[in-house]
């Protein structure tokens, strides 16, 4: 059930009228009870994998509570468990492919074949959610939880599910507990960010999509003008179509009186790439920083060090987007771009510390080389291939002749008007606090035309059959 | 306290609703006038063919079809009015819903259907066919009910949209709708026909596209193409089936969606013309667009070709 569906408008308003109908005792279950409904509407049977690993999770954080003296190896047996599934669904085709590439240079065949199995759908995102929660019972962090239904509502609480954000267990379990009233600021605050997410998803996202496919499912055919455009609209494509679908699950979870993490900060505002992971896909960026950099040693050892560790964790979080190899060159390259950043800030401009944050002109030359950074980064996470990434690559580089493609024009005009608006509302929540929204206005019927002009764009221009959310893949 | 709290939220989405009640009303009903204002474009194309076309031979298909037959060469070459109604992505499903509807207002002599030898295969994409269909359909649904059927197909949401909302059906038409209404950008249009100028690069084009040949047969699309050819023989039309040409050589033996649309034309005693590999066409880029798309000249050169057959053939099996 995609939540820019019919399907889901009609989930959404029936399951909360139930919702806040029922007692309080009684909530948990029905939430958990359409949580897995929510999740059986993609494939019916990957519940039970689910089922599986929460029953381990469960066990092993009562177990690590209980037994002190065993919980690292108790620890290990969860992870192995967690890490097992993901590699197994995610992991065994493209290591089983890049072995038969490897064999097959040496004219050896595989006799593995490949599996023909779905990804279960937001597998990487819960399995992260489930470990967080025994690494930080192991940790003494969190008390495991000793009421199955609360624990299986932590990992499948329906609204951030499929795609995050990837919350932890001391944001989170405690709210199940806690009687929610009907609150009206909050309903409204919620059924706002769901209409901005959906906004953003079904008016830019999407309209952007139509020109970034055309482009980079045939990017040979096409200029190097062409190839920056694409990689300029995708660019914007990503950040609205995933923000959005954050947006809706933070909306969604919030109508319900549960407050879950902030995903993204407007992260194309950003003056340097570290500044720029401070602010994108934050529940990932700060469960690696958690649960991986720090643990290998962070900032706090040599520099050469250092600069392993930012390589390592950035490589992991390409892997841990896809299995492919435009997914790890995409790590890598940030890992890159942090490195260069560090030695740059240690060596040449001698400081250690981010920047001051300064007004909104001084920085835009950062912004802009950091958009550019990002942009190019973003050609290998959306290119069908390694080969498609450096066509467009080269395309762009050796500036290509050719026309600009256009496409359908009119939807060309308004994807470029679409990303004039983003900026500027961006611009304005980072700058004015958002004192010029139309949505937030303090005035209500300033407020009423926001709702009504944000709704009736989606009509007239929104790209109702755009299909899934990018992120949902992974 | 709460019960408060409940009016509230229910009588501002009461006001918010009924605002947008009105202002989608308004704007559907703004929206719908400037789409049939339309003089030229995609759109016109479906406006003319659903609600005006009178000719005696009608092009119905793909982008092949709109770019294959120049109307100005076939007409004068049968000696009929010529119009041609092919658009861009539309497959057998847009065909089979137009076609109907046109019949019910007129009876042409000649309808020539041009496929795509894996037409009737099923293809991974079908659905988002189906959904690029019903776009096109679904400004059409509330005059010409008869063409919900096949905008379901994208999805009963679809329809459950359309009805909801009166801008919907409109959706990312204001742009082309005033571009083809107010001003001549855009596409030249030739009685349908649309002229694609230059040549392809033929280094560009390394091998052919992949057609799913290897696919299975899908039964909707194939009772699709028999509901063609029966409305066909029951309204006593000429109708002619071809397969245009294409810039690189193309094997169909094995090819199950080309061998069923030959058979049930063969069992149907109808005319199939098949130009797949028909010298000049085949390979040669002087004549071509791009690998599936035939130049200006190149229909020009074809348009004369199917007159021919037409006017050779004259009811005759081939």
């Amino acid at each position: 059930m995609l939540f820019n569906s019919l399907h889901f408008v009609f989930f959404f308003i029936v399951t909360t009228l139930l919702y806040f109908v029922l007692p309080h005792k009684y909530r948990w279950f029905f939430l958990l009870a359409i949580s897995c409904y929510f999740y059986m509407v993609f494939v019916p049977v990957y519940i039970f994998i689910l089922f599986f690993t929460i029953l381990v999770d469960y066990a092993a954080g009562i177990l690590i509570e209980q037994n002190p003296a065993h919980k690292k190896s108790l620890l290990a047996l969860s992870i192995v468990v967690n890490v097992g599934f993901l590699c197994f669904f995610k992991y065994f085709n493209f290591l089983n492919d890049n072995l038969t590439a490897l064999l097959g240079s040496f004219a050896v065949k595989n006799p593995v074949p490949a599996l023909k199995i779905l990804l279960p759908i937001g597998l990487s995102f819960h399995t992260f959610q489930a470990m967080s929660y025994t690494i930080e019972v192991y940790r003494g962090n969190q008390k495991a939880e000793k009421h199955l239904g609360i624990y299986a509502l932590y990992v499948m609480f329906y609204p951030q599910l499929v795609a995050g954000p990837i919350e932890r267990p001391q944001n989170m379990i405690h709210q199940f507990y806690q009687k929610i009233e009907f609150n009206y600021d909050r309903i409204v605050s919620g059924l706002k960010l769901i209409l901005w997410g959906l906004f953003k998803k079904v008016v830019i996202a999407d309209r952007l999509s139509l020109y970034v496919d055309a482009i980079y499912n045939n990017p040979t055919h096409h200029s190097g003008i062409s190839s920056i455009v694409a990689t300029i609209f995708f660019t914007f494509q990503i950040y609205c179509d995933f923000s959005g679908y954050s947006g809706i699950a933070i909306g969604t979870a919030r109508v319900l009186g549960i407050d879950l993490m902030e995903n993204f900060r407007r992260p194309y505002l950003s003056a340097s790439i570290r500044e720029f992971w401070g602010r994108w896909h934050i529940s990932l960026s700060t469960w690696f920083r958690d649960y991986l950099y720090i643990p290998i040693g962070g900032s706090r050892v040599r520099i050469s060090k250092h600069i392993r560790n930012l390589f390592i964790v950035f490589v992991v979080s390409g892997l841990w987007h896809g299995a492919n190899w435009t997914f790890i060159i995409w790590g890598a390259l940030h890992g890159i771009y942090q490195a260069t950043e560090l030695l740059l800030n240690k060596y040449v401009f001698k400081k250690d510390k981010q920047p001051v944050k300064r007004g909104l002109l001084a920085q835009l030359p950062n912004f802009v080389l950091t958009f550019i950074l990002v942009a190019i980064a973003w050609i290998f996470f959306r290119a069908n291939n390694v080969a498609d990434a450096f066509t467009i690559i080269r395309n762009i580089f050796t500036l290509k002749p050719g026309p600009l493609f256009i496409g359908f024009a009119a939807g060309f005009i308004y994807s470029i008007l679409l990303i004039i608006f983003l900026v500027v509302s961006e611009v304005n929540q980072e700058y004015f606090q958002n004192k010029y929204s139309l949505i937030y206005n303090r005035i209500p019927a300033i407020r009423y035309t926001g709702y009504v002009l944000l709704l009736v764009t989606m009509l007239m221009i929104g790209v109702f059959n755009g299909g899934q959310f990018i992120y949902f893949q992974f | 306290m709460i019960k408060g709290q409940v009016y509230r939220l229910l009588r501002n989405t009461a006001i918010l609703l009924a605002i947008l009640f009105v202002l989608d009303r308004a704007i559907g009903i703004g929206l719908e006038h400037l789409f049939y204002q339309q003089k030229h474009g995609d759109d016109f194309v479906s406006i003319y063919l659903l609600e005006k076309a009178n000719e005696d031979l009608l092009v119905l298909g793909s982008s092949r079809a709109s770019h294959h037959y120049n109307c100005n060469i076939l007409g004068p070459a049968t000696g009929m009015s010529c119009f041609n109604g092919g658009r861009d992505e539309m497959t057998i499903d847009y065909s089979n819903a137009v076609l109907p509807i046109v019949y019910k207002r007129y009876v042409p002599k000649i309808v020539i259907v041009d496929l795509s030898p894996s037409e009737l295969i099923n293809a991974k994409d079908k659905q988002v066919v189906f959904q690029r269909v019903a776009t096109v359909l679904l400004p059409f649904a509330n005059r010409h009910p008869e063409l919900k059927p096949t905008i379901a197909l994208a999805g009963e949401e679809e329809l459950y949209k359309a009805t909801a909302s009166h801008t919907y059906p409109y959706n990312s038409s204001i742009g082309s709708s005033i571009q083809n209404a107010y001003t001549h950008m855009g596409h030249v249009s030739i009685k349908g026909y649309e002229p694609l100028i230059g040549h392809m690069d033929s280094t560009t084009y390394k091998q052919a596209l992949n057609f799913n040949v290897a696919g299975e047969l899908a039964p909707d699309l194939v009772a699709m193409f028999k509901n063609i050819v029966a409305n066909a023989k029951q309204a006593h039309i000429r109708l002619i089936t071809i397969i245009s040409p294409f810039y690189f050589p193309m094997n169909v033996a094995g090819n199950k969606s080309y061998a069923e649309i030959k058979e049930i034309l063969q069992q149907n005693n109808l005319e199939f013309y098949d130009f797949i590999n028909q010298v000049p066409f085949s390979q040669n880029p002087y004549l071509f667009y791009d690998e599936v798309h035939l130049n200006d000249s190149g229909a020009a050169l074809y348009s004369k070709m199917v007159g021919e057959m037409i006017n050779k053939n004259n009811g005759m099996t081939r």
